[in-house]
Parts: structure tokens; sequence; C-alpha cells
């Protein structure tokens, strides 16, 4: 059994609960937030879990030592909780845009991140999006510009989510950049209000002179899209690859599985799926 | 009445019309003749803002706007240049940018219901000194009492000033006194108005906005921005000042201005037709008039009907790509 401790009571720490404790072989030892009367305690204490109220020093001191700590706080609070596991031997999967270790997508390169304390999940976006840059890039090693626009509904954007917005475009862009080989990449985030929430949406775009073969560029999307429908069923292609003058764009949704929020939030979802999918293999 | 003050936003939403084509030369010389007329208040930028420059919205095609700034603050002690500034759009590291060129005026921005996303921006520029103003985008879509819940948020995060925006010309003047009453009966910080003419009511809106309490006016000269255009900043001063309200600036010289846009971009001074009649009354983003027309083309659809589904699906700026998702879905149905 590998011990998790989950720190973060937001919307992303709720659902990883849930995902966890649907998934053989993990034992939540905690689940760590800092206010005592707070939604996302509550909801893991009558799911069963450990709570305390004391953030990572609650973690180290109440419960059980866990082998594996999701970090869903925010990137400010990130390095503090990093230093900490660090000295107590814990491994950290980063939920947080604060791209202090490794950054991971399971389609690009889970097997590489295995051996890393300190894996990030770069974004929900990022999540979204790589794997349709990774299809475009295979197809057309000599692309040098990709921009990715995601829409995330407001329902589904918590505290964090909107303190972090700038960290959130400076870590995503840094991440396709590097783990592509991609040279410039732009990241925009939007969030809106409509009611009912949207399902989350990425949109990729390129210049349209980038693209050399677009029927090989298309299957190759669609290739990387099946390995993500694995861990993340609710991902699709919601326009196919399209050109329109000097731009081409293609646009995928994610639609989320449900376990805490409903599937709007499948912003939630894909780096949630993509961060058990980490804690899987560890 | 008491005058307002301008805030002229001719070279930032101007960007829209001419597809962020403004050179650096014209903004020289544009900046110039505003500062003649009257003007200290000037922003200036691609028309989504900082970091707006992309495949999605458009490029900005003259990097060089930047230098032109830095060169006018130096030249004109009391001339204040801002920048807009999306949360989502723009960075940190683009904010830095911008106060490094000489940028003081940050016009912070969100839709209307997510003002916590620019807490950490004004954070970040009030640590800096410069002057803050909260914008409350596309304000028509929601309650008064709720925009003005928004706009208190706005004032504690640090904003000196609270704009909203008609961003799709869709209120009429009795919704903009409604919303400047309660706005101004929940902040302490002064209110202004930005208008847009999908629906000719581009001045009659700020007069109301004016009469009712604002304080600050958005224009462009010839009305020269995003989709059927802003207020005519030289018609809403003819008007006041045939009032005897006297707004310090030089008329002669505002109409000259506007006479330079004509006659810079004869073919993209804004019109409203059909298609800003209907983005105003379904309430879709005006600058998106462009990118509904290159949709329909490419898909072969109805402009109408994308711009009906974008206003019933509540589709907001920066969401340009929903255009083209939009017009794919109706011709999906259509195939059916």
């Amino acid at each position: 059994m590998k011990k998790i401790a989950i720190l973060g009571s937001g919307n992303i720490g709720c659902d990883l609960l849930v995902k966890c404790q649907e998934t053989d072989g993990l034992k939540i030892v905690s689940f760590a937030g800092r206010h005592a009367n707070s939604r996302g305690l509550e909801f893991a204490l009558r799911r069963g879990a450990h709570i305390t109220d004391r953030s990572m020093e609650g973690v180290l001191e109440d419960g059980e030592t866990p082998d594996i700590l999701i970090d869903c706080t925010s990137a400010a609070h990130h390095q503090y909780n990093y230093d900490l596991c660090k000295k107590h031997g814990i491994r950290i999967v980063d939920m947080t845009p604060a791209k202090l270790g490794v950054s991971c997508c399971p389609v690009v390169n889970l097997e590489a991140c295995l051996d890393a304390d300190n894996i990030n999940m770069i974004s929900c976006g990022g999540q979204a999006a790589m794997p349709i840059c990774l299809g475009i890039k295979q197809a057309n090693p000599e692309i040098e510009y990709i921009e990715v626009v995601s829409t995330i509904s407001s329902a589904s954007a918590g505290p964090g989510t909107r303190k972090n917005i700038s960290q959130y475009i400076t870590t995503t862009q840094k991440a396709i950049r590097d783990m592509l080989g991609v040279a410039s990449v732009k990241v925009i985030i939007n969030i809106t209000p409509a009611i009912p929430p949207i399902h989350m949406k990425t949109s990729i775009l390129v210049d349209t002179e980038a693209i050399s073969n677009e029927p090989e560029t298309r299957s190759s999307i669609e290739s990387v899209a099946a390995r993500v429908r694995t861990y993340s069923p609710g991902y699709y292609i919601s326009v196919d690859l399209r050109r329109l003058g000097g731009k081409t764009i293609c646009q995928v949704q994610v639609a989320g599985s449900g376990h805490y929020l409903p599937a709007y939030a499948g912003n939630l979802d894909i780096i949630n799926c993509a961060a058990l999918e980490v804690i899987k293999k560890l | 009445m008491k005058p307002p003050l301008f805030y002229d936003v001719t070279l930032r939403d101007g960007s829209h019309a001419n597809q962020h084509g403004f050179t650096a030369e014209f903004c020289s010389s544009y900046i110039d003749k505003a500062y003649s007329s009257g003007l200290r208040y000037l922003e200036v930028g691609h028309g989504n803002g900082l970091g707006g420059s992309s495949l999605h919205i458009g490029r900005l095609k003259d990097p060089l706007l930047w230098d032109v700034v830095a060169y006018k603050v130096s030249q004109y002690q009391d001339l204040k240049i801002g920048v807009h500034v999306i949360p989502g759009l723009a960075t940190f590291e683009d904010l830095q940018l911008a106060s490094e060129a000489g940028i003081t005026v940050f016009r912070i921005a969100c839709h209307c219901t997510e003002a916590d996303t620019t807490e950490t921006y004004m954070d970040y520029v009030s640590q800096q000194g410069y002057e803050i103003w909260g914008l409350l985008m596309m304000a028509h879509m929601i309650k008064p009492d709720q925009l003005a819940r928004e706009a208190k948020k706005m004032e504690s995060y640090g904003a000196s000033r609270i704009v909203f925006l008609d961003s799709a010309g869709a209120l009429t003047p009795s919704m903009v006194e409604r919303i400047t009453n309660e706005i101004l009966s929940v902040v302490d910080v002064p209110l202004g108005f930005h208008a847009h003419n999908n629906l000719h009511a581009a001045v009659a809106n700020s007069l109301a906005a004016v009469a009712s309490g604002c304080d600050s006016i958005d224009a462009c000269a010839r009305g020269y921005g995003a989709g059927a255009g802003n207020l005519s900043l030289e018609a809403l001063v003819a008007l006041l000042e045939k009032d005897e309200c006297s707004t310090g600036l030089d008329l002669k010289q505002l109409t000259e201005l506007s006479g330079l846009i004509e006659k810079q971009f004869p073919t993209s001074l804004p019109i409203v037709d059909s298609l800003s009649t209907a983005t105003g009354y379904y309430g879709v983003f005006s600058g998106f008039k462009p990118k509904i027309i290159e949709a329909a083309v490419s898909f072969d659809v109805d402009p109408m009907d994308i711009i009906a589904s974008l206003g019933q699906g509540q589709v907001i700026a920066g969401q340009e790509d929903q255009i083209i998702a939009t017009a794919s879905e109706i011709a999906r149905e259509r195939r059916r």
C-alpha cells in the first residue's frame, strides 16, 4: 500500500481524495487544510479520511507519515512544503504552478519522471494542451510557435486558481517549450461564468505555414488523444484541425468524471487524472 | 454639469478596427495632436491590451509602440499613458515591461463577474506606486447590484477608480444610470464608463453616465474602436460644450484628430451595420466582428446564426476560438 497525504482542501484536493480512495493500492493517511470548518475538510471527514487543519505540520505530526504528498495549495506555499518533505524523505507531487520539480505530462514523459523527488503536474491547461501539441510536433518537427487558449468555467476556478494566473501562464508556457522543444509558446486563459458551466475547452493554434501535412498531423493528434483517454476518459477533440487563413486551430474539450465537482470541471479532472496516473506508477 | 475626465482609448481599442496595425510613427503623430487638443490620458497597445498579441486574437504589427511611449512620456511631463491589462492574457512580466516603458496607468480588466482574478495583478502594480484602475468588462451581462459587488472587490484590492465597460454596446441609457447609481452607492472611489456603439447608443449612454455621476469617460477619436466603434470623443465634447459644460478640450483640434484617423484608415472606419445591431442586441463582444465574418465564410454559415448562438452561450471577450467552434457546430448540425 502506498501511503498518500493530500495537502490543500480546495477543489483539487477534494477531487483527488475521491480518486485516490477509489484506486487500489493507495491509502490516504491524511487530508490537510488550514481552516477547521472548511467545506473541504468536512467533505474529507465524511469520506472517512484522517483530517488535520494544521497544513503541513499536521501531516507530519498528527498522522501516519506518507510516502507521497500531493501538494494542492498554491505556488507561493509550495517551496515551504517541498523543503519539509525533502527533510522527511517524502516524495511530492505538485499540483501548483510552482515549477520547482520535474514537469510531467503522462503521454510525454511519465517514465522519465518516476525517479524525481518532486514531480510538477504543470497546470490543467498544460495537461489538456500538451497531448495535442505533441501530436502536432511529431508530425511537424520543425514547428517553432504554438499557442494554447484554455477556457474554464468560473464554478471550477477556486481561489487558488484565481491568485495564480500569471504563474499558471509562465509555468505552462515553459513546460510546453522545454518538454516538446518548441522555441516559442504563448498561453492564454479565460474564466467564464456562463450558465450552465461549460466543459473545459482548450484550443491549440499554430501558423498554417508550419503544418507541412494536414492529414498526417490530424492522425498524429488523434493517436495521442486516444492515449490520453486511457487515463482521462472525458478528453475529446471538439474542433478537428482546421485552417483559417494564416492560422490553423484544433480544439479539445474535457468533460470531468464528476467525482467531486460536476462534469463541467474538466480542468480539475485532467490534471488530477494525470497526477493519479503518476502516483500509480511511483 | 461637471465635465468628465476624458480617457482616450483610440490607440488601443482602435487596434481592433485595423487588426492591431497601428504603426509607431502614426501613434507618435496621434499623441502629439491629442496632447495639443488638451487630452492628458491616452491608452496604447493591442486591442486586448498587454499580452493580447496572438494568433488567437491577432498579432500586433509594430512592436516598436513601446519606444513611442517612452519617448512621449519624457517629452510631455503631464501626459499619462495607460495600458489595458487582462489577467489571463497578460503576465507579471508584461506589467514589468510596460512599467519600464513609462506606463503609469494600469487598467486591470476582467470579465464583470471575475474581479478576484485582478487582485494579484493590482498588488503587483501597486507595489511600484502606479495608478490602478479596475475595469469590469461586458457589464451588460449581470445585474447592477452584482456589478457593484465586483466593483467593491476591486476597490478593496487598491483600484483608485472603477470603470464599467459596455463591451458589446448592449446597454441603454436607463441601464447605465442604474448601474452608475448602484456602483456609486457602494464604492468610495470615482467611477468611469466605456461605451460601444453597436446600437447607436454610445453618445446617449455616455451622456447618461455623466449625468448620473460618472466622472470619467472613455472615448475614441472618430469613435475608432472595436466593432461598431466606441464613443466619438469629439461628438460628446461638442454636445457638452453646447450645454455650456466646459471640457477644457480644444474642439477644433479634436475634429482634426478625428480627421487624422479618417485619412489614415479610410477602409476600417466603424459603422453601425446589421451585424453590429445583432451583436448589440445579443450582447456579443464588439471585437468579435471580423472573426465572426471570417468563420462564417470558412464554414459557409450565416453570421447571424453565429451571433445568436454566441449570445445564447454567453460567450465572453477572449473566447475568440469559440467563434470557430460555434461555426463548426452550426455546420455540423446542418449536415445531420
